[in-house]
């Protein structure tokens, strides 16, 4: 038997926690891996497709542009005006595209998996919209980005998919969604941009 | 820098743009029925206008979708956007 492990792309920056932390770090950075991804593509004018969508997810699709639907276990995305970026936990998109598959067999519609192209990195911490001010043009402000929105944008030179997250209006974290060949790209851009408000504080844990 | 705004996603900065050419040019449906100049002047021939201007723009880092523009080239300001399939602003030139 191989002995196969799972390893993110920001492998390497989750052993520098072991570094140690002192004090209340401005930024707390934390990858959250393995998580899964589904891209889904349909019409969004045809009430036949979002009711398929929404008996498998149990939850309806956002038609808003730049706003996230949140169902029991799943986030979805607004991507596009036909497209929608599924989250799930980890291993959860296996039965989540098979379920998708059957539901929209009679429809011009698609279900990828696109788990293993991305990671997540959550940016928390008090200096949190500061730091990714540094690098990203979106008024990061609650009174236009918070909670139930997301925003696809880019930070530094990678792009990404922004998500506020928390209750009420003022995120409490922004979820930072990056495709993996930009993560190692994006993990050493966040800690070097953070360093100032944390020191060793920050590190993607 | 261009404050540009996305039919879908509302105001953005410029460089989450890509620009796209003029907007309005249709592919001749029967290509190998056209004689080389008609075929050139499909593929390299357009208005290099000066004043109002229908473009293509990209939301490349955002929504990645195309849409249309009208954009004075001689002040670049932005004077309206609309959706692929609508029709252009005003009368067209
Ligand atoms: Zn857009």
């Amino acid at each position: 038997m191989s002995d196969l492990r799972q390893e993110s792309p920001l492998a390497g920056f989750r052993s520098n926690t072991a570094a140690g932390e002192a004090g209340s770090p401005g930024v707390i950075l934390t990858e959250r891996p393995f998580l899964g991804y589904v891209n889904l593509r349909g019409d969004a004018g045809d009430a036949t497709f979002l009711a398929a969508v929404e008996g498998v997810l149990r939850v309806a699709l956002p038609l808003d542009p730049n706003t996230i639907a949140e169902g029991e276990d799943v986030t979805a995305c607004w991507m596009g005006p036909d497209e929608w970026l599924l989250i799930l936990p980890p291993g959860a998109q296996t039965r989540a595209l098979a379920a998708l598959g059957e539901a929209l067999a009679a429809h011009h519609a698609s279900a990828v998996d696109t788990t293993g192209g991305y990671t997540l990195v959550n940016v928390a911490g008090a200096r949190r919209r500061e730091l990714l001010a540094k690098g990203c043009t979106l008024d990061l402000h609650p009174r236009s980005f918070s909670p139930g929105q997301c925003a696809q944008t880019n930070l530094g030179k990678a792009g990404v998919l922004l998500i506020p997250r928390g209750d009420g209006s003022d995120a409490q974290s922004f979820d930072v969604i990056v495709r993996r060949s930009f993560a190692d790209y994006l993990g050493l851009w966040l800690q070097h941009s953070a360093r100032e408000y944390g020191g060793a504080g920050a590190a993607v844990s | 820098m261009l404050l540009i705004e996305c039919p879908w996603c509302g105001p953005r900065d410029e460089s989450e743009f890509a620009y796209s050419g003029e907007a309005h040019i249709v592919r001749p449906l029967t290509p190998e029925e056209l004689t080389d100049e008609e075929w050139a002047d499909y593929l390299f021939c357009r208005r290099n206008t000066r004043g109002d201007h229908l473009e293509q723009w990209c939301h490349a880092s955002g929504c990645r979708r195309y849409f249309n523009v009208q954009r004075d080239t001689v002040t670049y300001r932005i004077k309206s956007v609309y959706k692929p399939g609508e029709p252009p602003p005003g009368d067209r030139p």
